[in-house]
């Protein structure tokens, strides 16, 4: 990575600022809460940004979708095929079996540009309204066709897939 | 570092060897580990893209790969191992892919960032080829296979539990 300056926390709010956005102060300095409209789900997301908290070469941006009670391999299948579907946003599930929306920026001054921002919370909330039904049949059915489920998908069906 | 526009980026691909394919794509090729990938480097309107294909076709279930995948895509904080589309109905590529979003057309992205999405693709390649390929040989799951790596997972936490309440008495 570069040795050029990074970000600080206020240069990241003011570029919160210039794109519009509200926001709300995070539990420690250095990370913050977005709260954005999903119009797919036709509800409020709560999308976690830091700054260089998760990796100090990064602004991350984040969204936890849902936590994977059961069929853990069927969930896993579903991300990776919707990481190689989807452009931008990584899609994973931690040890605590929570899945995540994910999208970072690069947090040296001479690499960004406040648009980056943007795209990284479009993709972020964008992911995880597409994953979220497919992830759904997972859970409800250990026995699920992932893959059909992800065609269903990409077909344009935002209800549930069977 | 100024900068670059999404021609300039283009261009700057061009002259480290990448050739331009389609609109917004370039390719290359890569030695690692004495094979050959293709290197495709995508320039969209949201987001900057270098993809490899991995070149090994999945058929079937490898929950094996699914979980490597998952861990590595949990650990690492730029790039993605995923699962291609369907190649004409004969199974899905494994993919690696390092993406970031761009500023706009005019300031779209540094060349230093460009350096640094092939660089780390190219090290991610080089680190987790020879692992993935291992798992992936392992073939299909038999059937019945992934119910034994349930109660495995059930037996593992149940000893963990234990070990716990142990510490406690």
């Amino acid at each position: 990575m570069p040795n050029g300056q990074l970000m600080t926390n206020e240069e990241v709010e003011r570029c919160f600022q210039e794109l519009g956005w509200r926001w709300l102060p995070g539990p420690r300095p250095g990370f913050w809460v977005l709260p954005v409209w999903n119009p797919e789900q036709n509800r409020g997301e709560m999308i976690i940004v830091d700054n260089g908290q998760g990796n100090p070469n990064f602004i991350g941006a984040r969204l936890q979708i849902v936590r994977a009670t059961r069929n853990e391999d069927c969930v896993r299948k579903a991300l990776c095929l919707t990481n190689g579907t989807l452009d931008l946003v990584k899609l994973y599930m931690d040890e605590d079996r929570d899945v995540f929306a994910r999208v970072v920026v690069p947090r040296f001054r001479e690499m960004f540009h406040r648009q980056m921002l943007r795209h990284a919370l479009g993709a972020v909330v964008a992911g995880a309204a597409f994953v979220l039904p497919i992830l759904q049949s997972c859970l409800e059915d250990e026995h699920c066709d992932v893959e059909a489920a992800l065609r269903r998908r990409l077909g344009g069906d935002p209800g549930v897939v069977p | 570092m100024p900068m670059l526009n999404r021609q300039q980026a283009g261009q700057f691909l061009g002259r480290i060897g990448f050739v331009q394919r389609a609109q917004n794509v370039w390719i290359a090729q890569q030695m690692v580990e004495g094979r050959l990938f293709i290197v495709e480097a995508f320039l969209k309107e949201a987001v900057v893209k270098i993809r490899i294909a991995l070149n090994l076709l999945t058929r079937c279930n490898q929950t094996s790969v699914y979980r490597y995948f998952n861990e590595e895509n949990t650990r690492i904080a730029l790039g993605k191992f995923a699962i291609g589309p369907e190649v004409d109905h004969e199974g899905r590529l494994l993919f690696l892919s390092v993406e970031m979003p761009p500023g706009t057309e005019e300031v779209y992205i540094a060349e230093e960032s460009l350096v640094l999405l092939i660089g780390l693709a190219l090290n991610l390649l080089k680190e987790h080829y020879t692992p993935i390929e291992r798992l992936f040989r392992q073939g299909c799951e038999a059937p019945g296979e992934v119910h034994g790596e349930r109660v495995r997972e059930l037996l593992e936490r149940m000893r963990v539990f234990g070990r716990e309440e142990g510490g406690h008495a």
